[in-house]
């Protein structure tokens, strides 16, 4: 950790008070902060230290420091060079082999207790051997790095749960990194990949104010999940008035109507999408008119086909309802024989029954 | 609910779950049916008056219709009722995630409903099915002849409209937990229907039209 | 073609709306009364909420030019634009890159940040001095 403020280095830089106060506005609104939060940020990073940060990469594509690279407000280079000290990224960073497992062993080791810990990917448990660093597998690196850390920030689904690897039949045994790290403050970033300003966001909020912000159950900061997709969606008008696109390119699509029957997941996943946007605000993915995938949420690869309406089943219900067709008929067959059966006995047994069967009722009437 | 499984379990709802559903209420209704219509009656060997079909299914629409003596006798059970049976077919077959759902399974479609109007019915259906059963449990007589199943075939009517309203309203967070209970609510229905006196709403169809055509093949106007 | 706002989006359906923007003209509007009752500054990120395509246009188009235009050189530019409603402040941050990083309605007299600042005018003062003895 950098014994300097980021204030001296700022103003080291020449830059002026405004500045400072221009660039803290900006990051109260990356935090999803409310504009009066303004001066408490500025507040904060007047004292704020930069973190060291060490990011692991597990099973993952790269998709998400692909994201993370094109996050532009502040730009990537402000926040990796000025807000943290980015010790260890194996795609990043210049270094390599051995060299690189030193770097990340020195921040370790000069920075115990206080380091960040930055996670992409999934970890596989069947075999150590399906994703290894250094010769090192995924599991023992993220023990061994975790172990000292001040807290651990998962970033894509992958690492928050688990994500495509974890995808039945999960040949890795892949597992999430909340499902290895009990001890340690963990936030969870989910998306396939976040958003990237969803992503600078939270680190900008751990490096201003040296904490995790308020999460859901899932780990999730509420600021960035705590509405789904489908209560923020400007399209959702259409859902309550009942008009629907039903195919990519009709009258519909093009109006703009809810995307629900051709398979929104919207209505089911917390993201920030439909607000802050992607690619500098340019778009979101409802706003370019295919609906939501439900990449932030737990097992969205396993719900189903991304272009089924959620309220259709999912299973081969097909199959099932043609054997119980089947099963139906030839129970019911049987039961009709045996009910006939039945019936015929009980018409075999019946005998006649004349006026004399019913004197004594009759006598004893006539005594009552 | 533990939150980290809800997606696990809006997952098993919407496959095994429902598949297991749809597969006993399948197997269930066809043997109530086939027990019924495989019986058979005896041959009638009197001369017919008249035709059958006809007056069969002029009986299922006459006897769909409000009975006069009835009314009169109750008028709040007979309006009620109305009002939560339209409901509850307007809810069903109205609301399109449910058209979506049939359309997907069964291959037909037809247009539905705004929400809003689809929303309002369901709040209607379930004060008309409250107000069922707070007189239910008043009537004295009707105390006296209901058993538990009549409960169970209440409760298990009014939980799909329940938990609907409440995953519409988005009252449970978060959503696959709201949803993934709507379903089973559903799911249970289904398994119970053909072994409860839900069934009636298949056997109605044979009754009326049996009387119907009994009534019609003897020359008596059905 | 250098960045994503270079590329030109035609929007075909601006009636789409999201139903935000009466909101924001109420929330103005009570910020208004609250700057003339109370001098309390008010601000509003355009960020934090969700907007249809062209619907923030609109919004701007509503809130027209005033008499003021104020461009800070810091960071990257940012101009302070005064409304066609005295007080309500149209603010856009740029980065060096020229991408836009905020975007904010300020109800105020004047926009704090135009204001010069403690520690740039005593910085500023010290190199006036330095400079001041390094000439004589």
């Amino acid at each position: 950790m950098s014994k300097q403020s980021l204030l001296d280095m700022l103003q080291q830089q020449g830059i002026t008070r405004r500045g400072f106060l221009k660039y803290c506005s900006a990051l109260t609104s990356l935090m999803a902060l409310p504009p009066s939060m303004m001066p408490a940020v500025a507040a904060a990073l007047e004292t704020a230290r930069r973190p060291s940060v060490i990011w692991l990469s597990f099973q993952e594509c790269t998709g998400c420091t692909e994201s993370l690279t094109r996050s532009h407000s502040p730009t990537i280079e402000g926040l990796i060079f000025n807000h943290i000290s980015l010790d260890y990224h194996h795609t990043l960073q210049a270094a390599s082999g051995t060299a690189a497992e030193q770097a990340r062993e020195q921040a370790m080791h000069d920075n115990k207790g206080k380091y960040l810990v930055i996670v992409d990917g999934s970890i596989p448990l069947d075999n150590p051997g399906f994703s290894t660093i250094a010769g090192i597998s995924n599991v023992d690196m993220l023990r061994e790095t975790v172990a000292n850390a001040h807290a651990v920030i998962a970033v894509g689904t992958c690492a928050a749960y688990g994500g495509l690897p974890h995808a039945s039949p999960n040949p890795t045994g892949a597992v999430s990194v909340g499902e290895l790290v009990k001890d340690k403050p963990l936030i969870n970033i989910p998306g396939c990949p976040p958003v990237p300003t969803v992503i600078s966001g939270v680190l900008a909020h751990y490096l201003t104010f040296g904490s995790i912000p308020e999460l859901d159950e899932l780990g999730r900061p509420k600021v960035f999940y705590g509405q789904s997709i489908h209560d923020r969606c400007y399209r959702r008008s259409f859902y309550d008035k009942g008009k629907f696109a039903m195919s990519f390119d009709d009258e519909g699509a093009r109006k703009g109507w809810c995307l629900y029957r051709l398979g929104c997941k919207g209505p089911m996943t917390y993201n920030a999408c439909a607000t802050l946007k992607w690619n500098q605000q340019t778009s979101w993915p409802v706003e370019s008119g295919h609906g939501c995938l439900g990449c932030s949420e737990p097992d969205f690869w396993d719900a189903g086909s991304f272009y089924r309406a959620l309220s259709i089943p999912d299973g081969d219900y097909a199959k099932a309802a043609g054997y119980a067709v089947a099963a139906g008929v030839a129970v019911g067959a049987v039961a009709g024989v045996m009910n006939r059966s039945t019936k015929a006995s009980a018409v075999s047994q019946h005998s006649p029954v004349s006026v004399d069967d019913f004197s004594v009722n009759k006598n004893n009437n006539q005594e009552g | 609910m533990d939150i980290s499984n809800a997606n696990e379990f809006l997952i098993w709802t919407r496959g095994s779950g429902f598949n297991i559903a749809v597969s006993i209420f399948i197997i269930g209704v066809l043997i109530r049916i086939l027990e019924i219509v495989l019986l058979g009656r005896k041959q009638d060997l009197a001369e017919p008056r008249g035709t059958e079909w006809g007056p069969g299914f002029k009986n299922i629409l006459s006897r769909s219709l409000v009975d006069k003596g009835t009314f009169r006798r109750s008028p709040f059970v007979v309006v009620v009722g109305y009002i939560w049976h339209i409901g509850f077919f307007v809810c069903l077959l109205l609301f399109v995630p449910h058209i979506e759902l049939l359309h997907a399974t069964l291959g037909i479609k037809w247009p539905g409903l705004p929400n809003p109007l689809v929303d309002s019915a369901a709040a209607v259906t379930m004060f008309a099915m409250l107000a069922l059963l707070i007189h239910r449990l008043m009537h004295p007589v009707m105390k006296f002849l209901s058993t538990y199943e009549d409960y169970l075939v209440w409760l298990l009517t009014f939980l799909p409209l329940l938990t609907g309203y409440i995953a519409y309203h988005r009252m449970i967070n978060p959503y696959p937990a709201a949803l993934g209970l709507h379903l089973l609510s559903v799911e249970l229905l289904l398994v119970v229907f053909p072994f409860t006196k839900l069934m009636h709403a298949f056997t109605l169809f044979l009754a009326r039209w049996y009387t119907g055509a009994m009534m019609g093949r003897k020359g008596i106007e059905s | 073609m250098q960045h994503l706002s270079d590329i030109k989006i035609a929007v075909d359906n601006p009636s789409l709306e999201t139903g935000n923007l009466p909101g924001i003209l109420s929330e103005i509007e009570q910020a208004l009364e609250e700057l003339l009752n109370s001098k309390q500054v008010h601000r509003i990120d355009l960020r934090a909420m969700p907007w249809s395509a062209g619907e923030e246009h609109k919004l701007e188009q509503m809130l027209g030019r005033g008499e003021v235009t104020i461009e800070l050189n810091a960071l990257g530019k940012s101009i302070f634009q005064e409304t066609r409603y005295s007080g309500v402040w149209l603010i856009s941050h740029y980065n060096e890159a020229e991408e836009l990083i905020g975007k904010i309605i300020e109800i105020s007299y004047l926009p704090d940040m135009v204001f010069a600042q403690q520690e740039d005018i005593s910085r500023g003062l010290e190199r006036l001095k330095t400079q001041r003895s390094q000439d004589s």
